[in-house]
C-alpha cells in the first residue's frame, strides 16, 4: 500500500507535466478542431533554445525557462501560420499531414544545429529529497508539481475570467457565431496557439530540468504523452486534460514499479484503448459531447 | 442607409448571387423573400462580412464596406442574427450576451454591462436562465438569445436570417412583435424570411429574390399577398 501511494505521488508529479502538454493540445484542438502533431516538436525546439542559452551564455534557470518558452512560442506560431492558417478550414486531414511534415522539418533542423544528439540541461534544486512522513518526493518533482499547478490555475483564469478567454471559448464552440459577434477569429486562434505553445514550453522546461538532458526525440515523446493524456480526458475538455495527465502519470508510475520499464508504455496504451472503447469521448469529454448533441437536436 | 449594388457572391462552386441591387432605408423594415436557394442567406452573409463578394459593392451610411471583415462590419454598426440561431451551447446565457458585446468590451465595458441589464429587463426569460448553458434553452428562447446577443453589439442596422424557422406559431408571433418594437425604437431592419405572410405584416418594403437576382420589389400592397406567397415559396418557375 505504501508503495502504491508513493508511486501515485511520483505519478502525480510527472502527470502534472503531462497535464500541461494535454492542455496545450486541447486548447489548439478546441479553437481549430484539428490536431497539431507538431506540438511536441515545437516544444522540443523550445527546449533546445533553452539549452543553447545555457551553453552559450551560461544563463540562469529563469533565463533558460524564458528562452525555452519563447522558442516554443515562435516555432508554434510558425506551425500555426503554415499548417492551419494557410490551409482551408475544412481540410482537417491536410492540416494534420502538413503538421507531420513540419515535424520532420523541425527535427532535422534541430539535428543540424545540434549534431551531438544529447545535450545537458540545467536541473532544478540539485537532487535534494523532501520527506512527508513515510513518503518522499524529489525537490525537482515538487517544483514541477507546484509550477504546473500555478500554470493550470493561470490558464483557467485566462479562459474563464478574461475577454480573451471569452473569445477563445466562443471560437471553440462555434467559429461562425464568434465571427458574427465580431470576434477576430484568426487573431484569437493565433494567440490561443501561442498560449498552448507557452504551456508546452513550460512543461518541456520542467521535464528537461528533471531529466537534466535533452535529445531531439523529446518531440516524439511530448506529442505522444500529450495526445494520450488529452484523449484519456476527452478532446477539447480543460478539466479532462488535467485529469488525463494525472491519470496517465499515476498509471505509468505504478506500471513501472510493479511490472517494470518494458511494460510501462504498453499499460499506458492499453488504458487508452480501454477508455476509448467504453467512453469514446474520453473521461470528461462524454458529457460535453452529449450536451452538444442535445443542443443541436433542439435547433 | 445600406446600399447593395451589383452584388455577385459564390457559395462554394455555385454563383449564389448574380448581381443583386437592394436598398435599405434608415428606420424601416425591409424584407427579402424568396424560395430556398434564391440566395437570401448568402446576401446577408456577404453584407455581414462572412462571405467575400466577387463583384459589386456594399455601402453603409455612405461608407464602402465591401469585403470588410465581420469584426469591422460589427464595429460599423451592423449585426446579424444568423439562421438557426448559432448560440454558444456550452456557454451560459450571460456569457453568450457578453460575447455579443465583444467588440465593445475593451473600450466601453461599463456601458456594455449596462446594456446587459437592459437586455435582461427586455427579455425576462433570459434573466431567469442567465446562469444556464444556452444549449439547454428551447428553440424560442435560443432565438431571443440570438436577437439579444446581436443587440449587444449596439447595431444601427440589424440583419435577421429566418427568425421564424422551426418555431411554434405563438413564438413566431412574439418574435415578430419584437422585430416591430425594435424598429419603433429606431433600429433599421433587413429581414430575410420564408414565412412571407408574417414578413409582410411588418415590412415597409420587400424584395423578391429568385435564383440570385431581384425579381420584384415594392411595398406590401404592390402585389396580391397570394401571389407574393406563391412566388416566395416556389419562385418564378412555380408561377
Amino acid at each position: 500500500m505504501a508503495d502504491f501511494l508513493q508511486n501515485c505521488l511520483d505519478g502525480i508529479a510527472i502527470g502534472a507535466a503531462y497535464a500541461l502538454l494535454a492542455l496545450g493540445f486541447t486548447l489548439i484542438f478546441g479553437v481549430l478542431r484539428r490536431l497539431n502533431l507538431s506540438y511536441g516538436p515545437s516544444i522540443m525546439a523550445g527546449v533546445f533554445a533553452g539549452t543553447a542559452a545555457y551553453m552559450a551564455f551560461n544563463a540562469g534557470l529563469a533565463e533558460v525557462a524564458i528562452a525555452t518558452v519563447i522558442g516554443a512560442v515562435v516555432v508554434g506560431a510558425y506551425i500555426e501560420r503554415l499548417c492551419f492558417w494557410a490551409i482551408r478550414k475544412d481540410m482537417a486531414v491536410a492540416s494534420m499531414v502538413s503538421s507531420f511534415v513540419i515535424w520532420m522539418q523541425i527535427e532535422e533542423g534541430v539535428t543540424l544545429l545540434f549534431p551531438d544528439r544529447t545535450y545537458a540541461f540545467p536541473g532544478i534544486l540539485a537532487d535534494s529529497v523532501v520527506e512527508f512522513g513515510p513518503f518522499f518526493l524529489r525537490a525537482s518533482s515538487l517544483a514541477m508539481l507546484a509550477i504546473a499547478a500555478l500554470a493550470v490555475l493561470g490558464l483557467l483564469a485566462l479562459i474563464y475570467r478574461t475577454h480573451f478567454g471569452l473569445a477563445v471559448r466562443a471560437v471553440s464552440e462555434n467559429p461562425e457565431a464568434a465571427r458574427v459577434a465580431g470576434v477576430n477569429t484568426g487573431l484569437v486562434t493565433l494567440l490561443a496557439f501561442a498560449c498552448a505553445s507557452a504551456l508546452g514550453g513550460l512543461a518541456g522546461f520542467l521535464i528537461a530540468a528533471g531529466d537534466q538532458q535533452i535529445t531531439p526525440l523529446f518531440g516524439l515523446w511530448a506529442t505522444f504523452k500529450g495526445l494520450i493524456a488529452m484523449m484519456l480526458g476527452g478532446m477539447g475538455s480543460i478539466p479532462g486534460a488535467v485529469l488525463g495527465g494525472l491519470l496517465l502519470g499515476t498509471v505509468e508510475a505504478n506500471a513501472l514499479w510493479y511490472l517494470g520499464v518494458e511494460t510501462r508504455d504498453l499499460i499506458a496504451y492499453m488504458l487508452l484503448f480501454a477508455v476509448l472503447t467504453f467512453r469514446p469521448g474520453g473521461l470528461m469529454g462524454q458529457a460535453a459531447l452529449m450536451a452538444r448533441r442535445a443542443a443541436e437536436s433542439r435547433v | 442607409m445600406l446600399e447593395v449594388e451589383g452584388l455577385v457572391t459564390n457559395y462554394g462552386m455555385i454563383e449564389a448571387l448574380k448581381g443583386v441591387d437592394i436598398s435599405v432605408p434608415e428606420g424601416r423594415i425591409t424584407c427579402v423573400l424568396g424560395p430556398n436557394g434564391a440566395g437570401k442567406t448568402t446576401l446577408l452573409m456577404t453584407i455581414a462580412g462572412l462571405l467575400r463578394p466577387r463583384r459589386g459593392s456594399v455601402t453603409f451610411e455612405g461608407r464602402d464596406i465591401t469585403g470588410a471583415s465581420s469584426a469591422a462590419v460589427v464595429r460599423r454598426g451592423i449585426a446579424l442574427v444568423p439562421e438557426n440561431r448559432l448560440v454558444f451551447p456550452d456557454m451560459t446565457v450571460r456569457d453568450n450576451l457578453v460575447a455579443g458585446a465583444y467588440t465593445r468590451l475593451a473600450r466601453e465595458r461599463g456601458e456594455a454591462m449596462a446594456d446587459l441589464d437592459r437586455m435582461f429587463e427586455r427579455f425576462p426569460v433570459l434573466k431567469e436562465r442567465a446562469a444556464l448553458n444556452a444549449g439547454t434553452l428551447s428553440g424560442g428562447e435560443q432565438q431571443m438569445l440570438a436577437v439579444a446577443r446581436a443587440l449587444m453589439t449596439k447595431p444601427r442596422c440589424l440583419l435577421m436570417d429566418e427568425p421564424s424557422l422551426g418555431l411554434a406559431p405563438l413564438i413566431v408571433a412574439e418574435v415578430f412583435s419584437i422585430i416591430r418594437e425594435l424598429n419603433e425604437a429606431g433600429t433599421t431592419i433587413l429581414l430575410v424570411e420564408q414565412n412571407a405572410h408574417m414578413a409582410l405584416t411588418v415590412a415597409h418594403h420587400f424584395f423578391l429574390l429568385d435564383q440570385g437576382r431581384v425579381a420584384f420589389d415594392g411595398d406590401p400592397g404592390a402585389m396580391a399577398e397570394d401571389e407574393v406567397i406563391q412566388r416566395a415559396y416556389l419562385g418564378s418557375a412555380g408561377g
